[in-house]
């Protein structure tokens, strides 16, 4: 085939390149540039999914890579399978709480009632501005009762109280009887206009479960809304600040569309993507949204994983959902849960009815099909106890076993690297320790000891790459000569990856400055081995040699 | 939580069943030194199959209540009803649940929505797929059927 000669073609290059020493500082962007662009035409004849159709792209590619400054960047977003030209923004929840804050500035004027009021009914509206304007200018008088700002009317509050104008707030009882706790006693007490009047122990114990909650906090016996104040006047300083922030990610949850989640451990980044409609199409042609967050964790917005190239996210969901099955604490899960299915959050049901609402991101859905609750409500159930998951969970079975041993294989070694990651990271840690001996023992400039740090970024993106190309292999057609290229592909990065993880072993500061050229031309080597084995497991996935099956 | 809560509503629930006499036949706490667990017995409410017949409740009152909801089920395989599991005689009712259920509420109050659920079935959440099916295509006679069959033979089981 043709694209194998133009594999090996890139591959005899790239062996050539390594007996060279002089190969980054020389040779290597017009080379790679080179390759690039004739696997690239290649690919772009043979795809009819490609997108740049555009002839002159492939110039203005070739021309870029020319530029040694930008190469590296270009190069590895082109190659990596991510989708070009992202717009996105990195938030965190008081970003998006002051937004909000900005916008019910904006509103006062429309609404002219208190700020507090409007942000009541922005959380009741789920921060849907267009929903509540329209409500608004429906039925004014309705929503103000219905969302608990006015007394309603028709209200059980306390008789004969109605028009003693019970006073909002905090007082001090000298002997006050609650009916909650039923205890007698001279307390401080809260009650609303409504005049339900309790102790203020009962109070906080009732707020103090609902503010992870983020719903709006009603009072205890009629619909009248406690506002912000109410509550930092009942739960201390601030606590409402806590109400808001699970309001805004439970409306993160809502527009999980835009919204995701960095992924990585404590990080509270959150990265907004306002048009994902194209998203559908690029994920076609197996390239994935990469986004990276303020504190530079990299990942894929459209299945919430690390970067995962050479793997597209058809590959990294079904890799990780095989890897998880093995385990047997998820046996149970998924035993006795079933996935949202609009969010995927794992839902165990623990009573009630089998009409489901999701806890995450309030969809609701039936037990039973996992379908939209919408058509149950008016329709007749059709959905029966018995589906044919039982059949399907057969043949799963078999085809496991089928596969485990290839599998098992498989499998360690992709958690090897991610073992080996997990080392490198820490290796991480003391080459900035190096960096700075560098600067303070030889009198290195800052600039000049950066080699270490693109040492160190190269390893991580290689072993990555090399991790997830293991779920490529796997799922690879293992007959196709393809496929053995990129096996060989494989073992190319393995060993440079091995290399140069040994090179940043060096703890000797005048050593490492002595390396500085292998350093260089290991981790150029690297790189051009990282991309050139996403290229060819890009092209496994266009080719429709690797597919993932269950 | 209180002690002294759970007393009141002892002495309310003494003083108040009364007024209730053609809904609750008994309210009262299975061992009368620990007020956490309760049984209750409900009347069917007239016009529906369930009238003439009874129903025992069990109640368990958790250490968080009044701030939690109390748990109430039917006995097993003894309430055939559109918002009950059959086989379990758990009851789908929004102020059991967690999120509306609010400290103001008692016993008793639990105890009489219990009652209004029989008279009022829920078609859009069913525990019961069978008689809610029967109940949203109106088909009166089957229902009422049906569940009779089930009331009747009982005892049997």
């Amino acid at each position: 085939m043709n694209s194998d000669e133009e594999y090996s073609l890139v591959y005899d290059d790239d062996d050539d390149d390594n007996d060279s020493l002089d190969f980054y500082e020389a040779l290597p962007a017009t080379e790679f540039a080179i390759n690039i662009s004739k696997s690239r035409s290649h690919l772009s004849q043979s795809s009819e999914f490609d997108i740049e159709e555009d002839p002159l792209s492939n110039d203005d590619m070739a021309e870029s890579m020319l530029d040694v400054h930008v190469s590296a960047s270009a190069k590895r977003a082109l190659t990596e399978g991510s989708v070009p030209d992202l717009k996105y923004e990195c938030l965190t929840t008081e970003d998006i709480f002051h937004r909000m804050l900005k916008r019910v500035d904006h509103l006062q004027p429309i609404f002219s009632i208190p700020h507090e009021d409007i942000l009541l009914l922005m959380q009741l509206y789920d921060w849907n501005e267009e929903r509540l304007l329209e409500d608004w200018t429906e039925k004014m008088d309705i929503l103000l009762e219905e969302s608990g700002i006015h007394v309603s009317h028709n209200s059980n509050g306390i008789e004969g109280n109605d028009k003693n104008g019970n006073i909002r707030g905090v007082k001090f009882q000298e002997s006050f009887n609650c009916i909650i706790c039923c205890e007698e006693k001279s307390t401080e007490t809260f009650s609303l206009e409504c005049g339900h009047e309790y102790c203020i122990d009962c109070y906080r114990h009732y707020i103090k479960d609902k503010l992870n909650k983020g719903n709006v906090i009603t009072c205890m016996d009629c619909s009248l809304a406690l506002k912000n104040d109410d509550i930092d006047k009942i739960m201390g300083h601030q606590s409402s600040n806590k109400l808001m922030s699970s309001s805004i990610k439970s409306f993160i949850q809502k527009h999980n569309n835009n919204y995701k989640w960095c992924p990585y451990t404590d990080c509270k980044c959150i990265i907004h993507l306002k048009d994902t409609s194209s998203f559908a199409e690029y994920l076609r042609v197996h390239c994935s949204p990469f986004v990276s967050c303020k504190s530079s964790h990299r990942f894929c917005f459209s299945c919430g994983f690390e970067i995962h190239s050479p793997a597209d996210c058809d590959i990294t969901t079904t890799w990780i959902k095989k890897a998880k099955k093995e385990s047997e604490n998820l046996n149970w899960v998924l035993s006795h849960t079933k996935e949202c299915p609009k969010c995927s959050v794992n839902i165990e049901k623990n009573g009630g009815c089998n009409h489901m609402a999701c806890s995450s991101c309030k969809y609701e859905f039936c037990w039973i099909c996992s379908g939209d609750w919408k058509p149950h409500g008016s329709n007749f159930y059709q959905c029966t106890m018995y589906n044919n998951e039982d059949s399907k969970s057969k043949t799963s079975v078999e085809d496991t076993s089928k596969t485990l041993k290839r599998y098992t294989f498989y499998y360690r070694m992709f958690n090897e690297h991610e073992a080996s990651a997990k080392l490198d990271w820490q290796l991480g840690q003391t080459v900035e320790n190096k960096v700075k001996h560098l600067q303070e023992k030889i009198g290195v400039s800052w600039i000049e000891g950066q080699f270490l740090t693109e040492s160190l970024r190269a390893l991580n993106e290689g072993r990555t790459a090399l991790k997830w190309s293991f779920a490529i292999a796997f799922y690879s057609d293992p007959s196709h000569n393809l496929t053995k290229i990129f096996v060989d592909n494989q073992m190319l990065l393995s060993n440079s990856v091995e290399d140069l993880s040994e090179l940043l072993q060096i703890k000797n500061p005048e050593k490492i400055m002595n390396k500085k050229t292998d350093f260089y031309n290991k981790a150029g080597y690297v790189t051009n081995r990282t991309l050139a084995l996403i290229q060819c497991g890009r092209d496994l996935l266009r080719k429709g040699i690797c597919k993932p099956t269950n | 939580m209180s002690e002294r809560r759970l007393l009141k509503e002892y002495q309310v629930v003494k003083k108040e069943l009364g007024n209730h006499k053609n809904i609750i036949s008994s309210l009262e706490p299975i061992d009368s030194d620990d007020l956490t667990n309760w049984t209750a017995t409900i009347l069917g409410p007239p016009n529906t199959p369930y009238h003439g017949h009874s129903f025992d409740l069990r109640i368990h009152l958790t250490p968080e209540y009044p701030l939690k909801p109390p748990q109430v089920t039917f006995s097993a395989y003894k309430m055939p009803h559109c918002n009950i599991e059959f086989k379990t005689g758990k009851i789908c009712l929004n102020i059991l649940d967690n999120a509306n259920w609010s400290p103001v509420w008692n016993l008793l109050t639990v105890v009489l929505a219990i009652y209004q659920l029989l008279s009022d079935p829920v078609t859009d959440s069913p525990l019961n797929i069978d008689l809610s099916n029967i109940l949203k295509i109106k088909d009166t006679s089957a229902y009422y059927g049906l569940i009779e069959y089930y009331l009747n033979n009982k005892s049997d089981k």
